[in-house]
């Protein structure tokens, strides 16, 4: 029962429950579809334990989880993709770049999945995900250089988009480190379990925790932005 | 170093620079909240100046009309009425003209009088607010155009010339709205005198509007007296919806001092 309760899934149900509070009346259609992104991911967090386990014990690729976080992958690019739209559709017309990195998402991912990975969907399309991070990371920055280019004053502390921003900003930004020196903690000689949960532990938190402030944000202290 | 420990270094160093970042904007943020309130401050200052100015120059134009029909047309219309008194050669029925003629000349003068008083500001700070508003009321229910009733509650005190004036400015501009838009026969003028607060409230029974949805919507009359009112540091409401006439409030507090009470008016005495 405790390989189910680890800072990863508590903090993912809290801000599942979080999101579900102060999310379900929200006009948007983005900040709605976190709802259905947390609650998924939880799910597969909670989901894969078991996976992991018989993984652990025959390691072959058919028992891995990466399947199940190679379809993650799409709902994470087509929630971030609704949601940047609307964030930063308040400034500019995102219609363009939207195409254009959704069409780029799904080349890469088919191209990885048929032609890279040996496993096919068996193995996870690390490529991918560096990908979707360098391209929300891109998106976080232009946000920002919108919000200081903006005329209007927002008051930053209350402000739900640049909380949630700021979350995805730091998790991608550390996961892309991760991603970089993930061959390297993996190998056996390396105590890898501990220093790769380390900071991915850390990151999940900055993630969650900024996301459930800016739900926060988002339901009531909107007016005072 | 352990390339374990080199690892978490670099992971650090790298989330650095983001948390750099987020330092950046929210200061450059800040600054931003700093430059826009100074703008917006900047503004209030030069649209107050610029009102201030406009309500001087209005006045002065007031006083040099009031003064050239007091000192010139007033006595030409009096030398007029002497010259028809030396008339003595007539038969009856000219006599009686020249009578009615002189009556005329008379109520001329008297009513050119009253506008001259109404234009001064000298004469409204001589009298002060509660006497010139009792001489206007006179004059318009004299007048016959509308039945006006001034009533006033509370021990008067003296507010200042300035808040006077502009006082009296919002009742002549109101005045001016009643007669020529809202059609009404009655006119309830009402001055509260209470210890923290001032009360200045018009009245009438006339066809009244709708409210304004916004205020892009509000008359130039109406803002005119809000931005008037604002300038002594009082607030104007105006309520009315069509068929219950309407009702202007000005509301002020005495003992609150306003900038433009303490500057003392230019040239306003020439």
């Amino acid at each position: 029962m405790n390989e189910y309760i680890t800072p990863y899934t508590v903090i993912e149900v809290i801000c599942f429950i979080t999101a579900v509070i102060c999310l379900n009346k929200d006009k948007e259609p983005g900040w709605r579809a976190l709802i259905l992104l947390l609650f998924i991911t939880c799910f597969v967090e909670i989901g894969t334990i078991p996976m992991i386990n018989m993984f652990n014990k025959h390691s072959i690729a058919v028992n891995s989880n990466a399947w199940v976080y190679n379809i993650l992958l799409l709902l994470q690019m087509g929630v971030f993709t609704l949601m940047f739209d609307n964030i930063l559709g308040r400034f500019i017309s995102t219609r363009l770049v939207t195409i254009i990195s959704v069409i780029v998402f799904t080349l890469l991912y088919l191209y990885e999945l048929f032609y890279i990975n040996k496993e096919g969907i068996f193995e996870y399309n690390s490529i991918t995900n560096s990908f979707i991070s360098v391209l929300f990371i891109i998106h976080c920055l232009y946000y920002y250089y919108l919000i200081l280019r903006e005329d209007t004053y927002i008051n930053l502390k209350f402000s739900a988009e640049f909380w949630w921003v700021t979350g995805t900003l730091l998790f991608y930004y550390g996961n892309i480190v991760c991603n970089v020196f993930y061959n390297v903690l993996k190998q056996p000689q390396y105590n890898k379990a501990v220093h790769y949960s380390y900071i991915i532990n850390t990151l999940i938190l900055i993630l969650y925790g900024c996301w459930i402030y800016s739900f926060i944000c988002r339901k009531w202290l909107s007016k005072f932005e | 170093m352990a390339i374990e420990v080199r690892i978490i270094l670099i992971t650090l160093i790298f989330l650095i620079a983001p948390a750099f970042l987020l330092i950046y904007v929210y200061i450059y943020n800040k600054r931003k909240k700093r430059h826009i309130e100074e703008k917006e401050h900047l503004k209030t200052t030069f649209q107050k100046e610029l009102l201030k100015t406009q309500i001087e120059v209005q006045e002065q134009t007031l006083n040099n009309i009031s003064r050239e029909i007091h000192d010139n047309i007033t006595q030409v219309l009096s030398f007029v009425k002497l010259n028809l008194g030396m008339i003595e050669e007539a038969d009856a029925a000219t006599k009686n003209k020249i009578t009615e003629s002189r009556e005329l000349v008379a109520q001329t003068i008297n009513d050119l009088r009253n506008l001259s008083k109404s234009m001064s500001f000298e004469h409204i700070a001589q009298l002060g607010l509660v006497k010139t508003l009792e001489i206007e009321m006179a004059r318009i229910s004299n007048s016959g155009l509308i039945n006006a009733n001034l009533v006033i509650t509370g021990e008067p005190y003296a507010l200042g010339e300035e808040r006077e004036l502009v006082l009296f400015r919002i009742f002549q501009e109101a005045l001016n709205n009643t007669l020529k838009h809202s059609g009404a026969k009655h006119l309830k003028i009402t001055l509260q005198y209470s210890e923290l607060l001032f009360n200045l409230t018009l009245e009438d029974d006339g066809a009244g509007f709708s409210a304004p949805d916004n205020e892009s919507t509000v008359g130039s009359g109406l803002k005119n007296m809000q931005s008037r009112a604002a300038l002594i540091g009082a607030s104007a409401e105006i309520s009315s919806s069509p068929g219950t006439g309407c009702c202007i409030t000005v509301t002020l507090n005495p003992f609150k001092q306003q900038a433009y009470i303490d500057d003392t008016p230019s040239d306003r005495s020439r």
